[in-house]
């Protein structure tokens, strides 16, 4: 948090552009607004404090994923590589989309920053309920480190084994009042660094119309959510949304942050991730190399949340 | 009655008389924190109703409902029938708004009703709507730049009723006659004004037609600059970390599209719709000409500061800045349409 560390964040994305040839490097300015520097100059502004909120990771994903494509005689493009200043949390994520050859290592240059937490704008100067107890202050991948690791928190799960603790009918009673106060203005789904699809079941089309797309099968396109707002359809957009997140959410708490409504999405990431470890005793974005989840049944699972 | 007191003790008591004649809505502050208007003695009560601050929603939802039913239909002996929907059309008062959420009001009214077409729906509701706003003295916050978009704190445009802070007491005026109606039902709870009391709504309608206290503003110049500017490089840079989530026009006041789909049990219901998702603009063909963030969110800013004002004469933008408080990616509409190149 100190000037230290922002002094080194410009000096290592400085030598990565020049050495590396970035395309740019992804970080935070001095009010915490996600920036795209592209010169030294724009470097020196870069910064990283209490206000550096907005997790970083589905610009990366984007601005590699956008120069991706071929040539005109049939070649992959070459993709410039991305410089990004992460933290702990947003490290996480990016480790999945390695872990999940979304991104390859080659094509990002990684400056990690140990975070101590960062400030809730609506809450008063406060930290995020997030970083009050945070089990990843310290970046998990990353060429090189701003600063000095910090101590981490055991993860906290409390909050959910409260819920966990309520009856059924409590429970309902909880999340309907939740669901009903959600607008889907899909900030939630729109800020998640591990969402990344093109085509998203959530989206008021599900199906991509491309030019061979028959008429019938426009008029019988699925349609999972009615564009309705109210309980029952908000509650279908929150529960497809989880299970894509299962074994891959790292629990960053970025669609929490975003959300208009304030609602408290993390009870369901956290949730999705304490089941994830209790189930299958396995940690979304644990170490470099690591296989999804979905790649790794087998019979001994516990399958009694089906059976 | 035009020209009355109300005293601050007595708002509950106003509410109260205003609720046995029509629906009221007020701002209230929700379980998370956020203040927005809700139906009183119903969702809420006039104990939690707060009047100072800027309510963290527009009242446009009241008018113009996130989800609405325009028809059912069924199929009978072969036949189908189908049933018109009845809008929701109590007599409702509006409590507490703001001068720049009155202004969107009077915008909607441009869209819905002002056109060669009439929104029925809309119409329905908006004429049993009675609006009593409380001007601003002053910006309300930072993210306030009303007097850059043609508004002023204590506009009355779009408002029935305004009523200015004098201290203990609002000073209360009669603007429209069916405002000066719906102060017919607070007899009971209306005065006199005193001249001191006068002089100081006086005081706030003259600071506010000066403008001061902004320190947020757009400049007429970079607006004009938007003629020559639709093809610049400038709007994909400024849309480099827009995440294309619909937060900005979903806390719109003035922000109006909508989209009609026939859903499950034979209902057909519009809905808003956002010019930033991904198929806002797609065709049937597949063709999209607006496929990415830069188009956009030009489009929105466009609308708002440029074809607005060709059809309808004024900006659509009301500078409330809730676009800029709640985005998550800090985008702020100010700084990209003063820095355009």
């Amino acid at each position: 948090m100190s000037d230290l560390s922002d002094e080194k964040i410009r000096e290592e994305a400085k030598k990565a552009l020049r050495e590396k040839g970035l395309k740019c490097v992804i970080g935070w300015n001095a009010e915490g607004t996600p920036t795209f520097a592209s010169t030294a100059e724009e470097i020196d502004k870069l910064a990283f404090n209490k206000s550096s909120v907005n997790n970083l990771v589905p610009y990366l994903t984007y601005e590699i994923r956008s120069q991706r494509g071929k040539t005109r005689d049939g070649k992959d493009k070459v993709v410039v590589p991305v410089g990004i200043v992460v933290r702990g949390c947003d490290s996480k994520a990016l480790l999945l989309l390695l872990n999940e050859k979304i991104l390859a290592r080659s094509e990002v240059f990684i400056i990690g920053v140990p975070c101590t937490g960062v400030v809730d704008p609506h809450a008063g100067g406060a930290l995020f309920r997030k970083c009050v107890k945070c089990a990843m202050r310290n970046p998990v991948v990353f060429d090189v480190l701003a600063s000095d690791k910090v101590q981490e928190d055991e993860k906290d799960y409390s909050e959910v084994e409260a819920i966990e603790r309520m009856s059924q009918e409590e429970r309902w009673a909880l999340w309907e009042e939740i669901l009903a106060d959600c607008i889907r203005c899909h900030a939630c789904k729109r800020s998640c660094p591990v969402c990344y699809c093109d085509e998203c079941l959530l989206d008021p089309t599900d199906v991509a119309v491309k030019m061979d797309t028959s008429a019938e099968e426009k008029a019988y396109r699925p349609r999972w959510v009615e564009r309705s707002v109210n309980v029952p359809e908000n509650l279908v957009y929150h529960l497809a949304r989880l299970p894509h997140l299962v074994g891959r959410c790292v629990d960053c708490g970025e669609c929490e942050r975003v959300c208009p409504r304030r609602l408290p999405l993390r009870l369901l990431t956290a949730k999705l991730e304490k089941d994830v470890k209790d189930i299958f005793d396995y940690e979304a974005a644990k170490e470099e190399g690591q296989k999804p989840l979905i790649a790794m049944s087998c019979m001994e699972d516990d399958n009694g949340f089906i059976m | 009655m035009s020209k009355s007191i109300l005293k601050k003790d007595k708002v509950a008591e106003a509410l109260s008389a205003l609720g046995k004649v029509s629906v009221v809505y007020a701002p209230v502050k929700n379980k998370r924190g956020l203040v927005e208007y809700k139906e009183l003695g119903k969702d809420a009560s006039t104990a939690d109703v707060r009047l100072d601050g800027k309510p963290d929603t527009p009242p446009k939802a009241i008018l113009f409902p996130q989800t609405e039913l325009l028809l059912t239909y069924k199929k009978e002996d072969g036949e189908f029938v189908v049933t018109p929907a009845k809008p929701d059309d109590r007599e409702k008062v509006i409590f507490g708004v703001k001068p720049c959420d009155a202004i969107g009001i009077s915008l909607m009214d441009k869209v819905f009703l002002g056109g060669k077409f009439t929104d029925s729906y809309y119409k329905a509701r908006r004429e049993k709507v009675t609006i009593f706003t409380i001007a601003c003295d002053g910006p309300l916050d930072s993210y306030c730049f009303c007097p850059s978009t043609g508004g002023r704190p204590a506009a009355t445009d779009g408002s029935d009723v305004m009523m200015y802070d004098v201290g203990d007491s609002y000073f209360v005026d009669g603007i429209t006659d069916k405002g000066k109606k719906a102060l017919e039902a607070l007899k009971g709870q209306l005065g006199k004004p005193t001249a001191e009391q006068e002089k100081r709504k006086e005081e706030i309608v003259k600071r506010s037609e000066s403008a001061e206290g902004f320190t947020r503003k757009i400049s007429d110049e970079a607006i004009a600059k938007m003629d020559t500017s639709f093809d610049s490089k400038y709007w994909d840079d400024v849309a480099r970390r827009c995440l294309s989530c619909g937060a900005c026009t979903y806390y719109c006041p003035t922000c109006h599209c909508f989209d009609i789909n026939d859903e499950k049990g034979g209902e057909r219901v519009r809905t808003w719709d956002s010019c930033q998702f991904a198929i806002f603009t797609m065709h049937t063909s597949g063709h999209n000409p607006r496929a990415i963030r830069g188009q956009k969110l030009r489009n929105r800013y466009y609308h708002k500061f440029k074809y607005s004002k060709d059809n309808i004469g004024r900006y659509l933008c009301v500078g409330c800045g809730r676009c800029i408080a709640l985005c998550p990616a800090s985008l702020d509409i100010t700084k990209a349409i003063n820095e355009v190149k």
